[in-house]
């Protein structure tokens, strides 16, 4: 087999298994399967060009997510996502009150779903959404996580405990904002 | 060591990523202590399994057709810095080298070969950053090493000494058909070094292999011996040497 050969047969195991991913999470962060689409060819072209320095071939996976959020920080302020931190004590006041009361908390829970959850995703600082995103959503472990954002792992922790109460209070308020709107399962 | 809240240690525990055993058990105890505590961690394991099962998606079909096509007419890491002027002499040298008659040679795993594997390692560093500064290396006594790239029509780019295997090297970065290739002179003693490479000069006079994806080709140069890399065929490369 030539060596152009290997190389697409590699770039063929490695790589293109996880576009559908890639497309997934691209159009997360951009909210536009188009422009997803155009992300994640972006991703491949460069995955393709720097496919020799891939040395570990268990951690292609990190290394994919860490091309795409690259690319996604070129282009960022196009589509500037919401940034800062969010004010965390009310929310942090309502996520509190719901942990303590039986009725409440019930009506928390019953409240949350993939939808609802993933809206209130969107609507949290990025900061704290991302990591959650790569989390919860992508599967990456915390140290994973650190390599595609080159922060400690202690930071990655902090950084998903955190989202998550912001997550628990926006699904709080939005609970409290719309009691019509309960959850029918 | 880092104190962590009891919120993130919370949080690590529902993930499976508490580190320390000790830590475990801090949160197990405060999960036993406190309905407050277990309504957190029921809260969070409640939004990562809707955030899991709340997102479908597939790629469209024409992103996969385009990474297909772009896998078809690529052919590697280009070198664009000089890329309009080296256009033409590429497409002259893939003339030339159609013509060409190939040589067979011998291609061993580059992993038995450690010259290899830091000369690769070097390349591999050095196309990650911008290259040194090139002034006086062309009055380098070994600068006449590089004849062969040159008369391939390869423009001189870059250079700089390195250490392979605990020996002094020089290392001359050029652009040819596109791509960056770099020759490394070493003595002929640690060129020889190798059963595998002294076999392939005795049968040939030249050595090729393949290394971490990247194509390499050596030969002997009077007392020096040359090793070519380059993100392009081994075989390729010994148009070079051919030249």
């Amino acid at each position: 087999m030539r060596w152009a050969d290997r190389k697409r047969a590699r770039f063929r195991v490695l790589v293109l298994p996880y576009i559908d991913v890639l497309h997934g999470y691209a159009t997360r962060q951009v909210r536009d399967p188009d422009v997803a689409s155009d992300l994640t060819q972006e991703v491949c072209l460069r995955a393709w060009k720097s496919l020799e320095t891939l040395r570990d071939e268990g951690s292609v996976r990190a290394w994919l997510y860490q091309i795409l959020r690259g690319v996604l920080r070129e282009r960022s302020r196009k589509w500037a996502r919401r940034r800062g931190l969010a004010a965390i004590e009310p929310l942090d006041a309502a996520v509190e009150a719901s942990l303590v009361d039986d009725d409440a908390f019930a009506s928390l829970i019953a409240q949350i779903d993939g939808l609802r959850a993933f809206e209130a995703l969107q609507s949290i600082p990025e900061i704290f959404a991302i990591p959650i995103e790569l989390h919860d959503i992508e599967g990456f472990r915390y140290r994973e996580i650190a390599e595609i954002l080159d922060v400690p792992k202690g930071t990655v922790m902090s950084r998903i405990s955190r989202g998550r109460r912001l997550l628990a209070s926006k699904l709080t308020l939005a609970a409290a904002a719309n009691p019509c709107r309960k959850a029918s399962s | 060591m880092t104190e962590w809240s009891p919120e993130e240690l919370v949080t690590a525990y529902v993930d499976g990523e508490l580190e320390s055993d000790a830590q475990r058990r801090q949160v197990e105890a405060q999960l036993e202590s406190s309905v407050r505590w277990r309504r957190q961690a029921q809260l969070e394991r409640v939004l990562r399994r809707s955030l899991r099962h709340g997102v479908p998606g597939r790629a469209p079909v024409e992103v996969r057709d385009a990474v297909e096509s772009m896998m078809s007419e690529a052919k590697g890491r280009a070198w664009t810095g000089w890329l309009p002027t080296l256009v033409l002499a590429a497409c002259a040298l893939i003339a030339v080298g159609m013509l060409v008659s190939r040589i067979p040679m011998s291609h061993e795993q580059a992993d038995t070969i450690p010259m290899v594997e830091a000369v690769v390692e070097d390349y591999a560093a050095r196309v990650e950053s911008p290259l040194p500064d090139r002034r006086g290396m062309e009055t380098h006594p070994t600068w006449a090493a590089t004849a062969s790239l040159r008369k391939a029509g390869a423009r001189f780019v870059s250079g700089w000494r390195v250490h392979i295997r605990g020996e002094g090297a020089i290392a001359y970065a050029f652009v040819w058909k596109e791509q960056l290739v770099v020759q490394y002179v070493v003595s002929r003693e640690l060129f020889l070094r190798q059963q595998v490479v002294r076999d392939a000069i005795d049968s040939t006079g030249a050595y090729t292999t393949e290394a971490q994806g990247h194509g390499v080709a050596g030969w002997l140069d009077g007392d020096r011996g040359t090793l070519v890399v380059g993100l392009v065929e081994p075989d390729d490369l010994l148009e070079v040497w051919q030249s």
